[in-house]
Formats: C-alpha cells, structure tokens, sequence
C-alpha cells in the first residue's frame, strides 16, 4: 500500500504534538511521528529539520544541547509559552478542517 | 532599545555563525547515524544501511540551505557570501567589469560634477559665516508711483523680478541704519556695508585696479563670527571719525596679490589715494556678504567712506541711499515680525528723503534671508542654467545605465548554466535575485567611487566653459556630505536600475531548459528587454545630440549676426577718472588727451570713448524724449537709450553714416546741442520724413544732425531687431569714466602694452581696467549658448561612444550565440554577404527604432527650451536628419566588425561547436 505523503503546514503541528509529551531530539522526534500514525505518516525525514528551525526563530520551540540516552551529544527541543498557545491554535483549526472534510465526505 | 538589541542579536549571529554551522552538520549528521543503526539492528549490510538511511533522510544539500534559509539574519549574512562571490565574479570577466564600471563611473562622475554647481549655487549657498540662518537683509520695493529717494545710489545688480517686473532694492541710508540699531527689540546687532567698486590700489608704487572692495560698519566681524587667519579683524574702534586707515583682505586676496606672504601685516597700500595699513587677513572662504563665488578683495571701515569714495560728498549726507543693512535677528523674531516692526523707522525716513510722496506711494519695507545674499535675480539665472545643465547630464547616467544593464543581460545569459545548478541545490528565487542586485550594487559603488574622482576632473573641464572667475570658484568646490549623498544615491539607484530587469530576467527561466544548454535565440540578442536597453541608450544619445547640434547652431547664428559695426582689430578698455581724483570739470579734458595720446601710437589707426561699451553688459542709459514740432504726438513722451561717444566715435568703430554728419570734435560743451539717431529712430519716429535738422528733448533741446547705420550695442538687440538709439556728443554730456576703444592696425593685444606705458606717463594714480578685444566682449555675451553646447557636445559624445560599445557587444554577443545557426545557412548555401546583411539588418532595425523614439523626445524636451535657439528651430529637419544619419553610421560601424567575423565563419567549424 502506497503510504500517504503529508498535507504540506501539517508537519509543524505535529511536531508542536508530539513535543508537548516532553523534549526530544530531531531523530527522536520522526521516530514518535511514525509510531504514532502507526507507520501510515512518513516524513521525509530531513525536511523535520527546516521546519524545527523555522519554529526555533519563532521561538515556539527551544533547543538545549543535552546527552541522548546512547550517551552522544544532542539538540532537544521543548515547547515553550508560546508553542503552547500554538498548539492549542493550530489544532482547533485542524480540528475544524477535519470534520468539514468528513462531513463533506459523508454527506455527499 | 529595540533596535540596539536587534543589532547585538545580528552581531552574535554573524560571529557565532561558524558555531551554529557547526552544530547543524552534527544534528544532521547524527539523525543519519541513528537512522543507519537502526537499520544495522534490522539486519541491514553496513553499506546498504547507510545507504537507506541517506535515502530516508532526502537530499541532504538542500535541507541544510533551507535551514540556513529558515535562521535568522540570513540578509547579512548572505550579503557577506554575495559580495564575497561577486567579487570573484567580477576578477573572472576583468574586461566586463572594466566596462561596466567605467561606463558607470563617467556618468555619475559628470552628473556628481555639475550637481556640485547645483549644490552650491542652489541648494547649500549659504554664506561661511557663524548661523547664516539667523541673518536678515533688509530691502525695499517702490510704492506705486516708483517714488524713489533723492539722494539714491541704484543698485549695481537691480534685482528685478521677471514676472511682474516688481524692483527690489538693498539701498538703505545713514539715518535709516541708525534708527534700525536704536530699535532694540529686532536684532541683536546690525551691521551695514557700501560698496567699493573700482579701487585704484597702489602697491610698491604699481597702480593696479582692484575690482571688489567694500566698506563695513566696525561690528561687522563680530556679528558675522568671521575671523582672521593672519593679523586681526576689523573692529569698533577702527570705524571711528579720526582713526587710523587700516584695511581688512581676502584670503583669496592674499593668495593671489601677495603669494600667502604673512609679511603683509603691517603693509603700507595706498586705496584711492589714501594711506592704508593692511591689519589682517580674513578666514579662507570668506570675501563678504556680496554674490557667492565672488566677492570684495579689501574691506575698510566705513568712517573711511569720506576719503576712498569719489562721491564724498555724498557719503557724509545721511540722506544718501547706499548702504545694505545686515542684523542678526533676535530669538524668535521672524523675518516678517522684523520687516513689520521696522516699517513705522522706514516711513518716518522715507518721508524725509524720498521724492514728494503722498501716503500710499511710501515704500515697503521687507526683511530676505541675509545669510544667502543671492538676489532673486541671480537665483533665477542660476535655476535656469543649472537645472537644465544637471537635466543633460542625468541622460548620461540613463544611457550609462541602459548600458550596464545590457551587460548584465548578456552576460546573465551565459551564466544561465550557473543559475541552474544553484537553483536545483536548493537556492530560492529570490536569492538569486539578491545575489545579481549585490553583483550590479557593487559594481555600481565601484563606479561611484571612481566617478568622485572623475567628478574632481569633469568640474576642471567646466570651469573652462564658465568666465575665468567663476571657473576659479569652481576650481576650489570641494566635496561636502551633501555631494557624497547624492552620488551615494545615485550609484544605488543606477545599480537598481541596470540589476534590477536582468536578475528578475533570469529567475523567470526554466530551470530544465537551461541545463539542456539555453533555448536557441533568434534574432540579435534575443531577449526583448536586451533590445529595449539598446533602443533607449541610442534614442537618449540621439537627444542629447539634437541638444548639442541646435546649441551649436544657434552660437553659429549668433556669431555670424551683422553687428553694424567691425568688432575685429578693436581693443577696449574702461579708464575711470573719478577715483583718480579728477573733478568733473576736468572731465571732457582728461578723456581728449588721453585719446589724443592713444591715436599717437603708430600701431592705432584711431581712437575714441564713449560712456558705455558696446556689447559690453554694461547698461545704457535712456531718457525721456519728444519731438518738437511733432503735431501727430507720437513719441511725445517715449524711452530711447542714448549713449554718449567721443570724437571719431563712428570712424573708429566703423559705424557708416547713412546721412548727415557725424560727430567731431566741433561738438563742444559750448556748441549748439546736436544729437545723430540711428535708422531704427528715423523710421519709427519719422516714417520717412528726413529727421535731419528737427529737433528733439534729450537731455535738453538738441538737433538731429545725422543718422547712423543700426548696430548691435546690446545683448538684447543681438537676438530681437534693434532698438531706436540717440548718441549724443560726449563733450554735452560728460561723466567721469567711459570705454575706451582703439582700432588697430594688427592684433590687438600686441598694443596692450603700449597703452598701458602710454596711460601710465598721463597719470600713474590712474589704472585702467577691463582690457579686452571687442572680439572677445562679443562672445562673453554668448557665454550660456557656449556653456549649454559645450556640455552638450561634451556629454553627447560620452553617450553615443556608450551606445557604440553596447551595440558592438550586443552583436558580439549575438555572433557567439548564433554561430550554429549561422553555418547551418553557410552550408546551405548562404553566401557571406547575405550573413553580413542579416546580421545588420537587425542592428539597423534598433538604429531606426532608437532614431525615431530618440526624435520624439528631442522634439518634446527642446520645444520646452525653444526660446534659448536663435536662428534654428526646435524641429529643424536638417539638424535632426544629421544627427540621425551620424548616429546610423556610427551604429553601423560598431556593428561591422562582430558582423563581419559572422560572415568569416567557417560553417564546419560552426556546426562543430556545441
């Protein structure tokens, strides 16, 4: 089965989701994404990269470099205030995309 | 707060970009590493793990610039990397920038030349004085009768407004200034100047003509916050009745008179005839509060008017109207406030001395800017010279522009390979842009650069165009902020202009195109902006030339105008009797024996004088007249001009008498009044009567005993149809001082000295001045016509050499481009003239079309100055079919060689390449 590639602006919420469990990092951070959709999501993985530096320079997310629990260097990210309210915002709006579609989708 | 933090943020940004760098390759770095551990632990071979993991992670050169892309200060820190690259670009093709720059530099160098004129004359001419902005120069304006005083010295520059005609004078007299200095609540301090025109100075027992001095109140110094550079100033108690004769000079002055020797302190000069200590030397710069660019080489104090005036007796008559009055105006005092405050003190004066006046025929008072001291007059000549001036030369900056932008395009083109492969790593549009408008800014910058310095020369070659005076001003301007800003602003705005169309060009490309080597182009160039380019650079140049050839033409036809009278083997000279201390009894003397003296020469066939000079920008003067007897009651109370001429006035100037008889030196002050008039009197005031032995008012009741041929004695006559003229005997209406004229065998200057030893055995207090061939007074009246073609020409030719160079590169271009295209016709069967032919057809096709806009436009531009042409029309068909066949041709010229080599190309080699 063909996997579905991701809706394009849908990547930063997902990210914003799956850091509200707690800080992680880049690689990290595609493995929860494809566990989560239970492997029907992939992301092109370095594409993750643009999309958390885009989100670090709107300070939604902050970095600290910290040890991975192989022991290497890494960059966590974790949500701040901000990417909080983000969050929140982008999924009401998902939210309301998804059931207009459905509903669209049921009813037509 | 903002805005500093913001700063500090970019700073860091720059400086820790290697760091930041750094750890973006680990974080990459890593994800890939535990992707291919992953894939290691799912029983992977190492090299396909890895290779999977690559896969996975997508293409890694483009995710790392999009991550620069998303970072912050990406602008400084690409303008860091784009300059850094098109500098390499630009030490790559050295001959393309060598090109660009120079085209770049010659235009905003010519336009930075004359902007610095506009600068100065216009926009900065303001006075180097301690706040200019806080002075006020007192003037009035008539009432409506044009009551004036009794007692009146005219201005010697009237400042007359050409709208209305509306005179404003600056004359002012010692009572008036000394009631302005007791009204306390206007200005701070007042102080007030006369004027010294002609000075005959002696030094070291050498008379000389020092042309500028002027006399000043003793607290003019200190209001004006000017210093000494060597010695001291004038000061308060110098301008004291009784005090000892001390004199202030110009460093100008000092420079040019005494070599900048500091000895000079304390020199004995003798200034019309009385004594004076030279105590001080004034600050560079500084040459009073006259006309900027000129000004007085000796200030004196004013108690000293008594004894260096010729007329003293009409200086210590507090009636007398000479002096300009400068304050410093009080703190929040306008100069409105000031005008109304003092007009109850003018009145009360005006009163006095002014010519019966009836309440509504009193003057008004007004209060002008006194830190310009720039006449609206001179304002308005100078708008009307410089601003077209500066219009000229910014053609030349378009046409420089059009023509780097064309470089641009084509050399764009050949980089389009380039563009590509940027593109597929992951460069976005708009950096590319970015990267093209840094290259064309850059360059631009350089061609500032060496346009400032080209601008330091440009200025040298003006100031051959203007008199040696003001081209002496324009030696020394040098740069201020105002300059550099404005040339700064200009190499931005030509690098946008010629950046700007060529980057957007090749960022709207296709991408797949473009690798596969670029889309063949037909036709020259191709690209239709790459034409317009070349059409706009050669109907500019074709502008400018239009300009050029109708100036040019129009100082021909004014030049070859019938003056009435032979101006050539003629040397003139002004001789001043009153500051020579001669009484006006004395006058008709000292002129016959001067020329008495001066017919002696061998070399001089003859000699005369009369009050005014012809052509000489010096002004007639005119008088009522009637005539009598006359019952039809025309010319009952008209204006002619008169001047008054010595003995052999007409002979010498070769002025043919049309009937009657001329003047002689028969015509005594004790002899019957005669008058002769010129044809242009007979015809209007006598419609073919014969005037001989009527009489006239002029001056008193005179005869008419003769008539002359018309002749041109004034610039305005030179371009309309000659006025009616009276001259009157010099011996009935004798002054002071008058134009010599001497009609010689040979070249006039050969006699210059023999005059000079001759006037010096008649008097040696007495100068002469104003030494010049009636040649070269005729052409100093042409003087804007010369300036205007001059720079036309001048920058005409800049352009169209411009326009040569891109459309010899454009067909170059065209050549390389088509060379395959062009062997497939050789081989079948072409011939290389029909290649010849194709390739300038095209060329020949952008001529026309630059010809016919470049018309356009010179037919709308000059019909706006029309009135400056004499002679020629603004549409002239001639000058316009000339212009156009000379810019074809050179066009065509430019051409032929890159057309040339396409017709010698061999079609095998031809086929090959590519």
């Amino acid at each position: 089965m063909a996997k579905p590639e991701l809706l394009s602006g849908t990547l930063d919420l997902l990210v914003l989701q799956v850091l509200n469990g707690g800080p992680l990092h880049g690689f990290a951070i595609a493995e929860r994404i494809h566990a989560l959709s239970k492997d029907v999501l992939i992301v092109e993985e370095g594409s993750l990269y643009p999309s958390l530096y885009r989100m670090e320079e709107k300070r939604w997310i902050e970095p600290e470099w910290g040890q991975s629990d192989k022991g290497r260097r890494a960059k966590f990210y974790s949500l701040t205030k901000e990417g909080r309210k983000q969050l929140t915002a982008e999924r009401k709006t998902w939210d309301r995309i998804a059931l207009a579609i459905g509903d669209v989708l049921n009813n037509a | 707060m903002k805005l500093v933090s913001r700063f500090q943020f970019w700073l860091r940004a720059i400086f820790s970009k290697q760091r930041r760098n750094a750890e973006m390759e680990s974080e990459l770095q890593m994800h890939i590493e535990l992707r291919t551990e992953r894939n290691l632990e799912a029983g992977m071979s190492p090299g396909a793990a890895r290779e999977s993991a690559i896969r996975a992670f997508g293409g890694v050169d483009q995710i790392r610039e999009r991550c620069r892309d998303e970072r912050s200060v990406p602008w400084l820190d690409h303008l860091v990397q784009d300059v850094h690259y098109a500098l390499r670009q630009f030490l790559r093709k050295p001959k393309f920038t060598a090109i660009a720059i120079l085209s770049l530099s010659s235009g905003i160098g010519v336009t930075t030349a004359v902007y610095s004129l506009v600068d100065a004359k216009l926009l900065n001419a303001s006075l180097p004085v301690r706040q200019p902005q806080g002075l006020a120069l007192l003037y009035w304006q008539p009432g409506i009768q044009g009551a004036r005083p009794r007692l009146f010295q005219p201005d010697p520059r009237p400042d007359v407004n050409p709208s209305n005609g509306q005179v404003t004078y600056h004359n002012f007299s010692e009572r008036f200034f000394e009631a302005v200095g007791r009204e306390k609540e206007v200005f701070q301090d007042v102080f007030a100047t006369g004027a010294l025109w002609v000075m005959n100075v002696k030094i070291d027992n050498q008379t000389e003509i020092v042309g500028s001095g002027q006399l000043v109140s003793g607290n003019y110094y200190d209001v004006l916050g000017v210093r000494a550079v060597l010695g001291r100033t004038l000061l308060r108690t110098d301008d004291v009745p009784g005090a000892e004769l001390v004199c202030v000079i110009s460093d100008s002055y000092w420079r040019k008179r005494f070599g900048s020797n500091r000895g000079v302190i304390g020199k004995l000069i003798t200034v019309d005839g009385a004594p004076t200590t030279i105590v001080g030397v004034s600050s560079p710069g500084f040459s009073g509060t006259t006309l900027i660019g000129s000004g007085s080489d000796i200030t004196l104090p004013l108690s000293t008017a008594p004894r260096v005036r010729f007329d003293s007796a009409n200086v210590q008559n507090s009636s007398f109207w000479w002096l300009n009055i400068i304050g410093r105006l009080k703190p929040k005092v306008s100069l409105d406030q000031a005008s109304i405050r003092l007009t109850g003190v003018f009145r009360e004066t005006a009163k006095l001395d002014f010519v019966k006046t009836t309440n509504e025929d009193l003057p008004h008072l007004g209060a002008a800017p006194g830190g310009r001291n720039q006449t609206q007059a001179d304002r308005q000549r100078d708008v009307g010279i410089l601003l077209p001036m500066l219009g000229i030369v910014s053609i030349v900056l378009l046409v420089a522009c059009a023509n780097v932008a064309n470089l641009f395009l084509a050399r764009n083109s050949s980089r389009r390979r380039e563009f590509a492969v940027r593109a597929a790593l992951g460069a976005s549009r708009s950096r590319i842009v970015r990267q093209l408008l840094t290259e064309s800014l850059l360059l631009s910058v350089f061609g500032a650069a060496l346009g400032l310095l080209l601008a330091k020369w440009d200025l040298l070659l003006l100031a051959t165009i203007f008199p040696a005076d003001v081209g002496d001003w324009l030696r020394s301007l040098g740069l201020n902020t105002s300059i550099l800003g404005f040339t700064i602003s200009l190499s931005l705005l030509s690098g946008t202009i010629c950046g700007l169309t060529p980057a957007l060009r090749v960022t709207r490309s296709n991408l797949t195109e473009d690798f596969q080597g670029g889309a063949r182009v037909i036709g020259i160039g191709g690209s239709a902006p790459t034409k317009a380019f070349m059409v706009a650079q050669i109907s500019l140049s074709m502008l400018l030339l239009v300009f050029a050839s109708l100036f040019i033409t129009t100082l021909k036809n004014l030049r070859s105008i019938d003056l009435g009278f032979s101006k050539e083997h003629l040397l003139t000279f002004l001789v001043i009797g009153e500051t020579a201390g001669y009484k006006p009894n004395q006058y008709i003397q000292v002129h016959e024996s001067i020329a008495g003296l001066l017919s002696a020469i061998p070399e001089v066939r003859s000699a005369s004088y009369s009050g005014s000079g012809l052509l000489s920008g010096e002004q007639l003067p005119s008088g009522k007249f009637s005539i009598i007897g006359d019952s039809s009651g025309s010319g009952s109370s008209e204006y002619v001009a008169w001047n008054q001429v010595g003995p052999n006035f007409f002979e010498t100037y070769q002025l043919p008498m049309v009937a009657g008889r001329t003047l002689g030196t028969h015509d005594t002050e004790k002899s019957p009044s005669v008058v002769v008039v010129n044809q242009a009197f007979a015809r209007k005031y006598f419609q073919g009567e014969d005037p001989i032995g009527r009489q006239i008012t002029l001056e008193g009741t005179r005869e008419i005993v003769g008539v002359v041929r018309d002749a041109k004695l004034t610039g305005a006559a030179l371009r309309g149809a000659t006025p009616p003229m009276a001259y009157l005997p010099f011996a009935q209406r004798p002054q002071g001082h008058s134009r010599f004229a001497l009609r010689t065998e040979g070249d006039p200057d050969t006699v210059i000295a023999l005059v000079r030893k001759s006037m010096g055995d008649f008097n040696p207090n007495m100068a002469i001045t104003s030494v010049i061939t009636q040649d070269q007074l005729v052409e100093d009246g042409f003087l804007q016509e010369r300036m205007f073609s001059s720079l036309s020409a001048f920058v005409g030719c800049i352009a169209l050499a411009l326009a040569s160079v891109g459309l010899f590169g454009l067909v170059s271009e065209s050549v390389i481009q088509r060379t395959s295209e062009i062997g497939v016709r050789m081989a079948l069967g072409a011939s290389t003239n029909r290649i010849l032919v194709m390739m300038l057809r095209e060329s020949l096709r952008l001529l026309g079309m630059g010809v016919l806009i470049g018309s356009g436009l010179a037919l709308v531009t000059t019909r706006l100055i029309a009135s400056r042409f004499f002679g020629v029309a603004f549409c002239d068909p001639l000058t316009y079919s000339v212009v156009a066949a000379t810019l074809i041709a050179v066009g065509v010229a430019a051409c032929w060689f890159p057309a040339n080599r396409a017709a010698r190309i061999e079609p095998m080699t031809a086929l090959r390449c590519d």
